[in-house]
């Protein structure tokens, strides 16, 4: 799975490059991901493709932000559809994670 | 009696999980007057989504050659759909809650189940198979 990650005024920014985040692809996205949960303390997640996601999916991108947590770092995340916040909001993650509408959004929380 | 009647068969892979949802919107969409809004039909969808994710990972625990047989019917006023198996099956009453405060990162498949539809029933079929049946009703008139 492709995972570019990009500087954006020195915080990193990973996008999903998938429409949907569920078992079959999870294991998948937890492997690729791994190279910028090891360089980084902290990261964006910009999901704005994301179409859709279900409980393996979160499960995923939460293990995303325990590992960041972990080495005190922190994992933002970005451009939820109105689907995939339904499903964040269903089992509450919505209130784990920090959430911002745009990739700017979540850039600029890191520097306040 | 149904309005409207669709099935599907799908090898147990979490691979197949996407065509169970393209299912579950291609039949909803189909239908005569839209009975279900796009809130409902995605909710149905997650529900489906998770419920043969569950199959292939608890009843059939992991084995990717065996099938799941999928109905939807709609009715004046629900949609169902219906999940069966030939793995083991599954007693909510031994479901752990879910643990909503970020601590595990699974085991909120059957709680999410729960919450998108408005109906979750797990049986023995009348052949002898494992049924986990998801009721949405329709929109409101």
């Amino acid at each position: 799975m492709e995972i570019p990650v990009e500087q954006v005024e020195g915080v990193s920014v990973a996008t999903l490059d998938v429409d949907e985040l569920d078992a079959g692809n999870s294991p998948e996205f937890k492997r690729d991901i791994a190279p910028a949960l090891q360089a980084n303390t902290k990261l964006v997640l910009d999901l704005s493709r994301l179409r859709f996601v279900d409980s393996s999916g979160l499960g995923a991108i939460l293990s995303c932000l325990r590992l960041l947590s972990a080495k005190n770092g922190d994992l933002k995340l970005c451009g939820l559809s109105k689907q995939v916040r339904a499903a964040f909001e269903l089992v509450r993650m919505h209130r784990i994670f920090a959430i911002t509408a745009t990739r700017e959004e979540a850039v600029h929380a890191f520097a306040h | 009696m149904s309005l409207a009647r669709a099935e599907i068969e799908f090898r147990s892979d979490l691979k197949e999980l996407r065509r169970a949802r393209e299912f579950v919107r291609t039949f909803c969409h189909g239908l005569p007057d839209q009975p279900l809004d796009e809130d409902r039909v995605a909710a149905l969808e997650l529900a489906v989504d998770e419920a043969a994710s569950n199959i292939i990972k608890h009843a059939y625990h992991g084995r990717e050659d065996q099938w799941i047989h999928m109905e939807g019917e709609v009715f004046p006023d629900h949609v169902s759909i219906r999940l069966h198996h030939l793995g083991d099956p599954f007693d909510p009453a031994t479901a752990q809650p879910p643990a909503l405060d970020g601590t595990r990162e699974s085991g909120y498949g059957a709680y999410m189940i729960s919450q998108c539809v408005d109906q979750v029933r797990y049986y023995r079929d009348e052949r002898g198979r494992n049924c986990i049946a998801l009721v949405k009703e329709r929109n409101e008139r």
